[in-house]
C-alpha cells in the first residue's frame, strides 16, 4: 500500500477513527492497534512476509531481554552476534544471495568452469533493509547499555513495525522511538497542524515534482541515450527526483507520526546546499548515515586511528552503505565513490564565500556523478555514459527536455530556497492561518491534479 | 488515558479545514472565470502518442492544400507508408492521414471529408491502407473516438476522467488542458529515444507529410495469437458509408497491410484473398492492390508495423502498383 494511493487514504482514515476512539483507552490498546494496523498495512504487499517481520522482531525482543539480564560480557557479546547474524542473515538471503551467486557463477564461467552456485526463486520483501537495521540497532543499543530492554512485547512489535516508517524509514533509534510507545502521548492542534503540513509537503514533492521528473530520467537511462548534455540533465533530473521521492516519503512518514502523537527523526536537511561531501552525508538520509556512523564507522575506529585508517574506515563504511542500497555493482561503485571522495576531502573545511562556493560546486559534482552510478542499469551503461559526458551533440528535442526539467526544477528550487531562508520545518508553516491555508490549498490542488490513483512506487521501496 | 487529547481544539481545526476548502474553491472559481473570459488560449492536447497522432491528423486534414493522393487508414498506414518517398518516386503529391486502429471508418471518413474540403486541387485517389487486425476488431476505442471528435470540433479537450466529481468541483480539466496543451511530455520506451517528446513527434509528422516510423524491434517470441482474420458485416457496412463520402472523380484503392511470415500458415494467403474479394464485391472498391500479404519477420518493428528500412521498400512497391493503375496519366 503506497502513501500516494487511494487505498492508503481509506486505510488511514479508518485507522485514525479507531486510534482516536479505541486508542484512547490505554497504552496497550493504542500500541496493539498500531501493531495490528501496521501488519495489515504490510500484508498488502505480501502477507507471507509478515511472518518474516514478526520473526525478526521476536528474535531481537528475546535477545534484548537476555542481554538485559546477562552480566557476563562474553555471553552478552555472543548474544549480540546472534542478533547480527540473524538480521544480516535474513537480509543476505533475501537481498544478496542471488547477486553473489550470479556473480560467482559469472566468475566461474570466465575461468572456464561451469555454473556451480544455485539461484533461489525469492522475491525481495519490501522494507527489509529498513526494519532489520532498526531491529538490529535496538539489540546493539541494549548491548551497549544505551537503552534498557523493552520487557513488553506489544510496544516492541509496534517499534519495529510502525507503519509510517516501516517500508522506507526513517530508520529510527530505539532511544528515540521506544520511549514514545511506552508513555502517554499528548496530541494538540499544533501536532495535527504540523503533521498535516508535512504530509501535504511530502505528497507535493512526490506527486508533483518526483513523478513528473521520472519520465525525463527514464527516457535517458531506460533507453541508453548517449548525448552528453542530455546525460548531464537527466542526471540532474534524477538527483532532484530521488531527493523529492525519498524526502517526500520521509515527510509523509513524519507527518503521519505527528498526527498520531509521535516525533520521528528528521531524515533530510537541505543536502543540496552542502559545501563538502562530509556535510552532504550529515544532511542526506540522516537516519541511515548516522546508523552507519554509530554502528560501523566508530566501531572500526572512526577518525581516531590515524589518517590512513580513517580513510580505510570511511571507504569500508560507505561501501557497506552502498551494498545496503541494493544487490548490484552500481551500488557498490556508488558506495566506493562516496567513500573515496569522503576520504579525499575529509579535511576540506571551506570558511569564506569563495571556498564555500567552490566547495558547493565540487560537492555537487561528486554527488551528481554518484547519482549517475546509482541510477545506471549496468556497468556498460556507466562506462558508456561516463565516456559520453563530453559528447557535444544535441537531439532535436533538447529544448523540450530542458524546458520540462527547468519547470519542475524551478518548483523544487523555490521549495528548497524557502526552507533555507526561513529554516521552517516546511514552507509556509509559520505564516498566518489565511496565507498558510492558501499555500496548502495550492499544494493540494496540484497534488490532486497530478494524482495517480494507483500510486507510483517510491524509489527507496526497492531497498 | 494513553492519548491525551485535551489540547485538541476541534473548532479551530474545523475552521482551518473550512478555510482550506474555501481556498480550493476560490482557485477553481478563478480558473472557471479565466476559461469564461478565454484567458487560456485553446491549445492542442498532446498527452501521449495516440493523442498526438489523432490531433495532428485532424490538423493536417484541415490545413494541407496540395495533395493528389491521400493515404488513410490505421497505424499500419501511418507507419508503413513514407509519404515523402512516395512523392519523390512517383511525382504525385501525397498526404498520409493514417491514424490508429482504435478509430473506426466513421472517423476516417471525417478526416477524409476535412481533407477533401481543404485541398485546392481535386483529389484523384484515396488509398485505404488497413491491417487485417483492424478488420476483425469488434469495437473501436470509445475514448479515442471521443478524443477524435473533440479535436475535429476544434475543442481539443483531453477527456480526463470526465464526470469525476472532484474534477468538476476543482475545475481540474481547465488547468490540465492549459498545462498539458503547452507542456511537452516525454514519450515512453523506444518512442522516447527516437522522437523524444510529444511535441517532437508532432513536428515529425508535420515535416514528413503525416508519416511516422515505429522505432521498436519485432520479437517473434512475444507475438502469438490467432491469425484467423475475417471482416465483420458491420465493418463492410461502415466501409460502404466511407466509400459514399468520396467525390465522383475520386477512386478508392484498398491495400491490406502485411504480417510477419512467421505468424502465417498455409491458409493465410487464401484467407486474405477471401477478405479482399468480399470487400471488393460488397463495398465496390475501385481497386484492390495485390501487395504482399506477409513479409519476413526481420522487416517488422511490431506485428502490424514495418521497420524503418522495410517501409521504404514497401512504399516503393506501393508506388509501382499505384502507377500501374494509370489513374494519374488519365
Amino acid at each position: 500500500m503506497l502513501f500516494n494511493s487511494t487505498s492508503f487514504l481509506i486505510f488511514f482514515f479508518i485507522f485514525i477513527g479507531l486510534y482516536f476512539t479505541y486508542g484512547r483507552r490505554n497504552i496497550t490498546t493504542r500500541n496493539l492497534l498500531i501493531v495490528i494496523s501496521s501488519y495489515i498495512f504490510y500484508s498488502f504487499w505480501d502477507w507471507r512476509f509478515t511472518f518474516l517481520l514478526l520473526s525478526s522482531s521476536l528474535i531481537d525482543f528475546k535477545i534484548g531481554c537476555l542481554l538485559q539480564n546477562e552480566k557476563v560480557q562474553s555471553k552478552r557479546k555472543n548474544l549480540v552476534i546472534v542478533s547480527v547474524f540473524c538480521n544480516l542473515g535474513v537480509l543476505f538471503l533475501f537481498k544478496y544471495f542471488n547477486f553473489f551467486s550470479e556473480s560467482l557463477n559469472e566468475l566461474l564461467i570466465n575461468l572456464g568452469a561451469s555454473k556451480f552456485f544455485p539461484q533461489a526463486k525469492i522475491i525481495l520483501p519490501v522494507g527489509i533493509s529498513f526494519y532489520t537495521f532498526q531491529s538490529l540497532g535496538y539489540a546493539i543499543d541494549v548491548y551497549r547499555k544505551k537503552t534498557t530492554c523493552v520487557d513488553k512485547l506489544v510496544p516492541f512489535l509496534a517499534y519495529v513495525s510502525f507503519f509510517p516508517q516501516l517500508v522506507a524509514g526513517p530508520i529510527e533509534r530505539s532511544t528515540n522511538l521506544i520511549p514514545q510507545f511506552l508513555s502517554s502521548r499528548k496530541i494538540s492542534n499544533e501536532f495535527i497542524y504540523i503533521g498535516f503540513n508535512l504530509i501535504i509537503l511530502g505528497l507535493f514533492k512526490k506527486v508533483v515534482i518526483a513523478d513528473n521528473l521520472a519520465p525525463l530520467v527514464d527516457m535517458v537511462y531506460g533507453q541508453n541515450i548517449n548525448t552528453g548534455p542530455i546525460i548531464l540533465f537527466a542526471t540532474i533530473a534524477f538527483g532532484i527526483q530521488i531527493y523529492c521521492d525519498f524526502s517526500g516519503y520521509s515527510d509523509i512518514a513524519r507527518g503521519i507520526a505527528y498526527i498520531l502523537g509521535f516525533k520521528l527523526m528528521i531524515n533530510f536537511n537541505l543536502p543540496y546546499f552542502s559545501t563538502t561531501p562530509k556535510e552532504f552525508w550529515r544532511r542526506w538520509h540522516i537516519s541511515l548515515s548516522s546508523w552507519f556512523r554509530d554502528y560501523v564507522y566508530i566501531p572500526l575506529g572512526g577518525n581516531k586511528t590515524g589518517k590512513s585508517k580513517t580513510m580505510r574506515n570511511l571507504v569500508i563504511t560507505m561501501l557497506l552503505a552502498g551494498i545496503w542500497h541494493g544487490a548490484g555493482w552500481n551500488f557498490i561503485l556508488w558506495g566506493l565513490w562516496h567513500g573515496l571522495m569522503l576520504s579525499l576531502f575529509s579535511n576540506f573545511e571551506p570558511k569564506n564565500f569563495v571556498t564555500k562556493t567552490l566547495g558547493w560546486f565540487l560537492t555537487m559534482i561528486i554527488v551528481f556523478y554518484g547519482w549517475l552510478l546509482f541510477r545506471c542499469n549496468s556497468i556498460e551503461q556507466i562506462v558508456n555514459f561516463t565516456l559520453n559526458f563530453g559528447a557535444n551533440n544535441f537531439p532535436n528535442w533538447f529544448n523540450d527536455y530542458l524546458f520540462t526539467l527547468l519547470l519542475f526544477g524551478l518548483v523544487f528550487f523555490i521549495l528548497q530556497l524557502w526552507k533555507k531562508i526561513t529554516s521552517e520545518l516546511c514552507p509556509a508553516i509559520n505564516l498566518n492561518i489565511f496565507l498558510n491555508s492558501l499555500v496548502v490549498a495550492i499544494k493540494i490542488y496540484l497534488i490532486v491534479l497530478f494524482w495517480d490513483s494507483n500510486g507510483s512506487h517510491f524509489i527507496y521501496f526497492q531497498f | 488515558m494513553s492519548l491525551n487529547t485535551n489540547n485538541l481544539n476541534i473548532k479551530k481545526l474545523t475552521f482551518r479545514v473550512i478555510l482550506m476548502i474555501f481556498n480550493l474553491l476560490i482557485i477553481s472559481l478563478m480558473l472557471r472565470l479565466g476559461a469564461y473570459l478565454e484567458l487560456f488560449s485553446k491549445s492542442k492536447s498532446t498527452l501521449d502518442i495516440d493523442r498526438v497522432i489523432i490531433s495532428n491528423k485532424v490538423e493536417l486534414s484541415k490545413n494541407e492544400k496540395n495533395t493528389d493522393i491521400i493515404f488513410i487508414g490505421d497505424s499500419s498506414c501511418l507507419m508503413n507508408i513514407n509519404a515523402d518517398k512516395f512523392t519523390d518516386i512517383s511525382a504525385i503529391e501525397s498526404l498520409n492521414l493514417g491514424t490508429l486502429s482504435y478509430l473506426d471508418f466513421e472517423s476516417y471518413g471525417a478526416l477524409l471529408t476535412n481533407a477533401i474540403n481543404t485541398i485546392d486541387s481535386k483529389v484523384t485517389l484515396i488509398c485505404l491502407i488497413i491491417h487485417p487486425e483492424f478488420l476483425r476488431r469488434a469495437e473501436p476505442s470509445e475514448s479515442h473516438i471521443e478524443f477524435f471528435k473533440s479535436c475535429n470540433k476544434n475543442e481539443y479537450t483531453l477527456n480526463f476522467s470526465e464526470g469525476n466529481y472532484l474534477n468538476n468541483v476543482l475545475s481540474l480539466n481547465i488547468f490540465k488542458d492549459a498545462f498539458y496543451g503547452k507542456t511537452p511530455i516525454p514519450l515512453e520506451g523506444r518512442f522516447g529515444k527516437y522522437y523524444g517528446f510529444t511535441s517532437s513527434l508532432n513536428d515529425y509528422l508535420n515535416t514528413h507529410r503525416g508519416s511516422a516510423i515505429d522505432p521498436r524491434e519485432f520479437s517473434p517470441k512475444s507475438h502469438h495469437g490467432n491469425i484467423l482474420y475475417r471482416i465483420t458485416d458491420r465493418k463492410i457496412e461502415q466501409l460502404i458509408k466511407f466509400k459514399a463520402l468520396l467525390p465522383s472523380q475520386c477512386k478508392l484503392v484498398l491495400c491490406l497491410s502485411p504480417i510477419p511470415d512467421i505468424l502465417t500458415d498455409e491458409n493465410y494467403i487464401d484467407a486474405i484473398a477471401t477478405i479482399k474479394n468480399k470487400i471488393k464485391k460488397k463495398a465496390r472498391i475501385d481497386y484492390v492492390l495485390s501487395m504482399p500479404v506477409s513479409l519476413p519477420s526481420k522487416y517488422f518493428s511490431t506485428k502490424t508495423h514495418l521497420n524503418s528500412t522495410a517501409r521504404l521498400f514497401y512504399t516503393e512497391a506501393l508506388s509501382r502498383e499505384i502507377t500501374d493503375l494509370n489513374i494519374f496519366k488519365k
